[in-house]
């Protein structure tokens, strides 16, 4: 009889791809219940009727182009996404030990990595549902308010997307590291709102493109909305005596961007998983 | 390899050289239920985490029926169900829930888990509170519901780092009324604790550790015959009074007592169970009117203790 159940417990066994589906789903319904989502649906509702209304309250004129009315919209997105990868992304792991609910998963027959990604896909899956939500909404008051819209709205969509996919792996990677989860959450914030802004402000006016940088190229977001599509410039600034200073107004590469943005993704998962395998559960 | 749990040669050393545990054996036969002993800081839940797969060793192997956890954990611990320090549950998930989730990580059926869930709430007593969340469960509570997912799979192997630890005497009573109810079932059973009588109560077989290595290992049974002398307390409704001494000592197997309050004493005694029985005889025939005689805990104790102190 044991014999028979040990053999049956070992040939149920899903394969690493269902339990990553089972991870998450489970995490997902965390998200559902908590209060990060409540907060950041009350947010995006509270940035989308600020960006609607206000104007509206305060007599301005709304442009008639739909591309030009969106842009009003996405220029909130990179903030929402930095929230939310915080949110949801920022304390993922390092919540399994803080929180000593490692203790109950990971005696499971259950890989590291499957836990890993199966947590990275459900914070993913938030996050689009955020930005899909958003989008949407802002869309159908641009019908509303122009009578029209624009397929940049979707390129800018899909775009935030992988922004998104992005600062979630940065976030995971930060998560795997630090020990506790106010930390992870602190960092993962300022590091995508501060730090990395910070650099990608700076290394123009050593006449360096930051086109490796996160956040520069999370700029496509809005950029992408402006046609014809902004390309880089140069500006001298005079700075009296006759001396002039060069300074380069540096604009993301849509292409290279979507690739940087993989890249990111590929390294912080591969990094973030391989430091999470190594991580061990003590006291 | 036919013991479910090996352990050859397991060696954990930490930062700064400390060594957690020191090349330890250990091997937990089939069907049964093995204490797994130490004071604190001996090394067992050290062990047991290498055990399940929550810290890697710095040398050695560990099998779990025949399986090494190290090289395959995931078919290691297929058939293994764990409670390891004091877990903490998804606080947004309800009992019921949370055995889903595990479950459906083993690939059991929503079907087959309600059921056994279900079972397992009722024979824990959490069935009225199952559609609540776990956030607002007591520790005890978090407990009884953490050995009730250890036994979700029905697996033939279960790890338990002191079921008991950190619970009010009521929440002990219960957990010890369900590992009884575990040593009737054909599992393999270890079973970490610091608590002796615990041990000498649950447990037909016990590994002593201190310091990262094994001490001891056999059943409870050859253990307690290498100590000779045993402590038996007794109560009753009469005192024990001077005058009774020289008569006590006198009994065959009476090495010696104490009194420990003012109806009850520990008698140090050797011999047979047949010994013991006159020994109660004489103690009703002193006119004491005997409540209770019990063997305690405390002849593993001397054992355990002339152990832990060759070993330092």
């Amino acid at each position: 009889m044991e014999n028979a159940n040990m053999v049956n417990n070992r040939e149920r066994l899903p394969s690493d791809l269902q339990q990553i589906v089972t991870v998450a789903k489970y995490d997902v319904l965390k998200h559902l219940r908590s209060r990060r989502l409540l907060g950041l649906i009350v947010l995006e509702a509270l940035l989308l009727g600020l960006t609607f209304g206000l104007p509206i309250a305060l007599g301005a004129e709304a442009a008639d182009d739909p591309a030009d009315y969106m842009s009003a919209f996405v220029g909130w997105v990179d903030i929402l996404i930095i929230i939310g990868a915080t949110m949801f992304a920022g304390d993922a792991i390092v919540s399994e030990f803080q929180s000593r609910t490692g203790y109950l998963l990971f005696p499971n027959p259950v890989k590291r990595s499957t836990i890993f990604i199966g947590k990275y896909l459900s914070t993913l899956g938030i996050l689009v549902l955020m930005l899909l939500v958003y989008y949407g909404i802002a869309a159908l008051l641009t019908l509303v308010m122009t009578g029209g819209g624009t397929v940049l709205a979707l390129y800018s969509m899909l775009f935030a997307c992988a922004y998104g996919a992005a600062a979630a792996a940065l976030g995971f990677l930060i998560s795997t590291i630090f020990k506790g989860s106010t930390g992870s959450l602190v960092l993962t914030f300022f590091t995508l709102l501060m730090i990395l802004p910070l650099i990608t402000q700076l290394l123009p006016i050593g006449e360096i493109k930051p086109w490796f940088m996160l956040t520069f190229c999370g700029s496509v977001i809005s950029y992408i909305m402006i046609e014809p599509y902004p390309v880089d410039s140069m500006e001298s600034i005079p700075l009296g005596n006759g001396e002039f200073m060069d300074y380069w107004s540096y604009y993301p590469e849509v292409g290279v961007s979507l690739i940087v943005l993989a890249v990111y993704v590929v390294v912080c998962l591969a990094l973030g998983m391989y430091l999470f395998k190594r991580r061990e559960m003590v006291s | 390899m036919d013991a479910p749990i090996q352990v050859h040669g397991l060696t954990k050393v930490y930062g700064g050289g400390f060594r957690a545990v020191d090349a330890l054996e250990l091997n937990v036969p089939k069907r049964s239920f093995m204490g797994f002993l130490g004071p604190n800081g001996a090394g067992k839940t050290t062990s047991i985490k290498i055990i399940t797969n929550m810290l890697t060793a710095t040398a050695g192997e560990a099998y779990i029926n025949g399986v090494s956890v190290m090289q395959d954990p995931k078919t290691a611990l297929a058939d293994v169900g764990a409670v390891v320090e004091t877990p903490e549950f998804y606080p947004y998930l309800t009992p019921m829930e949370t055995l889903h989730y595990l479950g459906a990580l083993r690939g059991m059926s929503v079907c087959e888990t309600t059921n056994r869930g279900r079972d397992l709430l009722e024979m824990v007593k959490l069935t009225e509170w199952r559609d609540q969340r776990v956030g607002k469960f007591s520790k005890g509570m978090k407990q009884r519901l953490a050995i009730a997912q250890a036994l979700l799979p029905q697996p033939s192997v279960i790890i338990l780092d002191e079921p008991t630890s950190g619970l009010d005497p009521r929440g002990m009573v219960e957990v010890r009324d369900i590992l009884k109810q575990l040593r009737k079932m054909e599992v393999t059973v270890l079973m970490s604790s610091h608590l002796l009588n615990e041990v000498q109560e649950v447990c037909s077989d016990v590994s002593l550790i201190n310091r990262g290595k094994l001490l001891r290992s056999g059943s409870v049974e050859d253990l307690l015959d290498e100590v000779k002398a045993r402590k038996i307390e007794v109560r009753t409704m009469r005192p024990l009074t001077p005058d009774m001494f020289d008569r006590l000592r006198s009994v065959p197997g009476v090495k010696g007592f104490g009194v420990t309050g003012e109806l009850s004493f520990a008698i140090d005694f050797e011999g047979e169970e047949d010994a013991q029985a006159r020994l109660l005889i004489e103690l009703q025939n002193l006119g004491l009117l005997v409540v209770s005689f019990k063997e305690s805990g405390l002849a593993l104790e001397s054992l355990y203790m002339s152990l832990i102190m060759e070993s330092r």
